[in-house]
């Protein structure tokens, strides 16, 4: 083919291959250059007795050849289940990942940890964290789970915690095929349930059955102490039930399922919270309950007196952050202005994140040397112990303000204050009633107060609108004339009316004959002066008026000229001519006219 | 007696009973201004002679009986604070703060108290306080002034087709956007939702239950931000940003109905 394009085809050849070999080598070596990780997540922390769990190994970067091998565990079986390779794109970065998948069952119920795993990888050894499965007994509907297409489960890490532990909840929904599945709602009298997140699906045989499980993740905290049952979790779906394809549809046509809405629900768990222990309860204690540290950051640390420095604390951990608070500060040294707080969660349930206080403390004299040291206290419910972590205090450089008079130092000989004595008492009751206001609402909420706000705006607008009129007017003369002279033709139908009452023949037809000159001049563009009965024949019939029109005009101009010579007419007569004219006038404005003003 | 007489003496009549009516209107407040002196003389006597819960309770009545002002607050928060009731004097000075921004004597009596309460009260910074120097009513006449004066010249100008003292037109546009601005910010700065403890302890805790475990102790006259409600219970915070669950009937808001309301009940 390219030969006959003149192209030589060896060479055409040997340069796709070196480019297809140069792509090749770049995504070996981007890929190559990209850092080795190997990470182990199991699809679910808890399954039941006779279950499989599926533990997967991803390697980034270099992979083996082969499946590695899980160490042994006295209680745990594992079996390969597969792998899979997958190559990622992300900001311009290519990646290549290996997973090998393997399925995990246990002997007996209990809590087991798979232990890190290592796996060396052309001379770099890899290797993962321990992962924690729970292992419960045995579903005692598990017999009822085969013929069951659905059902619902309520897995707790433990069943002891402490008032204001956090505790991670799971809601497996175990479904072979249904559809519309809203979210668990999950019951729990006596505890604070936080939002319910989908964290993920996968695969799980339970018996014969092959089940897609959908895994829901939140997490509760006691409010109360006693014995308290915590769901049960209930869900909403519509299962699809298969149906035996009926005779009347041989070929299937037809779906071969019902749909059945269901509401399934799980079983309920008793968890015990216990109230949080009097005994070496730390002073500074103020209610968390969890696994945190703590980091704190002054800034600016040399300043004068009475400057701000913006203290930032930060509690981060495991545990209810909304609980956790500002370690308490007694700081007479200080002038200490309001707290705020942000929340930064790590994970979809909120179990775990960053508190963040930002607080505004001022020296009150140049002897202070340091901010003091925080202490701040938790309860570990894993140690079940307290825990105060401390952080020492901060140095700071104060230099004294020339412009404020510096309270007197704590640490400095007492002295007379340089201040005005403290108010003893408080100011002495008012002698007079003064005005009485009543009660009311702000002005700012008053309808007609608001309303009152729309009048300048509206007086502006329509002085807007009039001026721009005035404009258009001011740039279109012939639009000008054509106001003037409607408003000329009405004033003189009026006179008009006005002369036949009066019987004055004389002004009623210099009336008409003004008028017809004035619209017939607009129309025409002429000067109204101008205009005699000859430019009815000259100009209008010319443009294509009406012969009515044309008629009409011709009678009135006659009547006007004969007025002239016999002016005696009854009033009636004369008001029998108005609405000949009226009409005559009107037909005429509504003609196309000559100038612009149209 | 002539025609004009005639013509003349209906609507003298008529301009007769007009002023005889304004007469007996402005009597009528008078004498009701006189029984309000007259009161507020009572209970400020009351008070002289150290009777303060009696005094209390005089210009709770002057006050129930719309008798507002920022004095009867004031002296209302005096007698409270006398008979030991902090919590609720605090909120008669919040009320009288609220009609009258910048008394001295107000703020006074404000920081002597806050300075007994043992609970750390929020206290306004300096651009707070600046920013709330004038009431809400003060500042909408304000902006109203500018805005109508902004736009009155500028409908001037637009009927005459020039711009009529245009500095005058540019320093009434600046000071309504100015005033305008001042007035949404105090808006947003006047804690619409306060409330005080009104007895002598409070317990805050975690959850809205008698059960669940207590978070934190506030005393009388510690003042609290109004966060919600859930049957019983008020969802606070106070002064350090500590939040949590207090027993609704032991607050009181900084508002007249469930101030006079909460002086009943107690």
């Amino acid at each position: 083919m390219f030969e006959k394009c003149g192209w030589d085809g060896s060479r055409v050849a040997t340069g796709a291959r070196i480019l297809g070999l140069a792509v090749l080598l770049l995504c070996g070596a981007s890929t190559a250059s990209a850092q080795s990780s190997l990470t182990a997540t199991l699809d679910r922390s808890a399954i039941r007795q006779g279950e499989r769990a599926v533990l997967s190994l991803t390697f980034s970067g270099k992979a083996p050849s082969t499946a590695p091998s899980i160490p042994p565990h006295p209680n745990l079986q594992f079996s390969f289940a597969g792998q899979q390779s997958a190559f990622h794109f992300e900001n311009g970065r290519q990646s290549y990942t290996v997973t090998f998948n393997y399925y995990v069952a246990a002997g007996g119920p209990g809590d087991y940890v798979i232990p890190s795993i290592e796996q060396t990888v052309d001379g770099q050894t890899l290797s993962t964290q321990p992962l924690r499965l729970r292992v419960l007994k045995p579903d005692p509907r598990a017999a009822d789970a085969l013929s069951r297409l659905a059902f619902l489960r309520l897995t707790v890490p433990k069943t002891r915690i402490y008032l204001g532990e956090i505790l991670p909840v799971e809601i497996q929904l175990f479904v072979q095929n249904a559809q519309n599945l809203q979210m668990p709602q999950l019951k729990g009298d006596g505890f604070t349930v936080g939002s319910i997140v989908k964290t993920g699906t996968s695969q799980a045989q339970v018996g014969q059955s092959a089940y897609q499980v959908v895994i829901f993740k939140t997490a509760v905290s006691g409010a109360k102490t006693g014995s308290l049952t915590l769901g049960p979790a209930e869900c909403h779906l519509v299962l699809r039930i298969p149906s035996p394809r009926s005779a009347r549809d041989p070929f299937g046509f037809f779906p071969n399922y019902e749909l059945r809405p269901t509401q399934l629900v799980s079983e309920a768990e008793t968890v015990e919270v216990l109230p949080l222990p009097e005994a070496n309860r730390p002073p500074s204690f103020n209610g968390a309950v969890g696994d945190f540290s703590l980091a704190v950051n002054a800034s600016p640390t040399n300043l004068m007196v009475g400057d701000p420095i913006t203290l930032t604390l930060q509690i981060a951990g495991r545990g209810a952050l909304d609980a956790v608070n500002l370690p308490p500060q007694n700081w007479p040294e200080f002038k200490l202005y309001q707290p705020t707080s942000k929340i930064e969660p790590a994970d979809s349930t909120g179990a775990s994140g960053v508190k963040s206080f930002e607080q505004a403390v001022a020296p009150l004299n140049a002897d202070v040397k340091r901010v003091p040291a925080i202490a701040f206290s938790f309860f570990d419910p894993d140690q079940q112990t307290y825990r105060t972590i401390e952080h020492p205090p901060i140095p700071i450089q104060v230099r004294p303000n020339p412009t404020m008079a510096t309270r007197p130092s704590a640490l400095a000989p007492a002295s007379e204050s340089l201040e005005s004595p403290a108010a003893s008492d408080i100011v002495h009751i008012k002698p007079q009633l003064g005005a009485i206001t009543g009660l009311h609402a702000p002005l700012i909420v008053r309808p007609w107060f608001i309303a009152l706000q729309a009048l300048p705006l509206a007086v502006w607008l329509s002085a807007v609108l009039w001026r721009k009129r005035q404009q258009h007017l001011a740039r279109n003369p012939h639009l000008r004339r054509r106001l003037r002279v409607a408003r000329l033709i009405s004033e003189g139908l009026h006179d008009l009316r006005r002369s036949a009452a009066a019987n004055q023949p004389e002004q009623f037809f210099a009336a008409v004959f003004r008028l017809l000159q004035e619209q017939l001049g607009e129309r025409l563009d002429l000067p109204s002066s101008a205009i005699t009965e000859s430019v009815v024949d000259e100009r209008l019939r010319g443009d294509g008026a009406p012969d009515l029109l044309v008629r009409d005009l011709h009678a009135l101009f006659h009547l006007c000229n004969q007025a002239r010579y016999a002016p005696q007419r009854s009033s009636q007569e004369l008001m029998s001519i108005v609405p000949q004219v009226e009409a005559t006038l009107k037909q005429l404005a509504m003609m196309k006219g000559k100038g612009n003003g149209r | 007696m002539d025609d004009s007489s005639r013509a003349a003496g209906p609507g003298k009549r008529a301009n007769v009973a007009m002023f005889a009516f304004w007469l007996l209107v402005g009597a009528t407040s008078y004498a009701d201004s006189i029984d309000a002196s007259a009161a507020f003389e009572d209970a400020s006597q009351l008070y002289e002679r150290g009777q303060y819960a009696a005094a209390a309770a005089a210009y709770q009545k002057l006050l129930g009986s719309g008798i507002v002002s920022a004095s009867t607050y004031f002296n209302c928060g005096n007698a409270l604070f006398k008979a030991g009731e902090v919590g609720h004097a605090i909120i008669s000075y919040r009320l009288a703060e609220q009609l009258a921004p910048r008394d001295p004597d107000v703020q006074a009596n404000l920081r002597y108290i806050r300075g007994l309460v043992d609970d750390p009260n929020a206290q306004p910074g300096f651009w707070r306080r600046a920013l709330l120097i004038l009431s809400l009513d003060e500042l909408a006449l304000l902006f109203t002034t500018a805005y109508w004066t902004w736009g009155t010249l500028l409908t001037l100008a637009t009927v005459r087709g020039s711009p009529q003292r245009l500095p005058f037109t540019f320093a009434s546009g600046w000071l309504t956007l100015g005033f305008g601005a001042w007035l949404l910010t105090s808006v947003f700065l006047r804690d619409f939702r306060p409330a005080v403890v009104v007895v002598p302890e409070a317990v805050v805790r975690y959850g809205p239950l008698e059960e669940s475990q207590s978070h934190f102790t506030l005393h009388d006259g510690a003042e609290l931000t109004l966060l919600g409600t859930k049957n019983d219970w008020s969802h606070v915070q106070d002064g350090r940003a500590r939040t949590g669950w207090v027993r609704s009937d032991r607050l009181a808001s900084a508002v007249h109905d469930s101030f006079l309301s909460s002086l009943s009940d107690r």
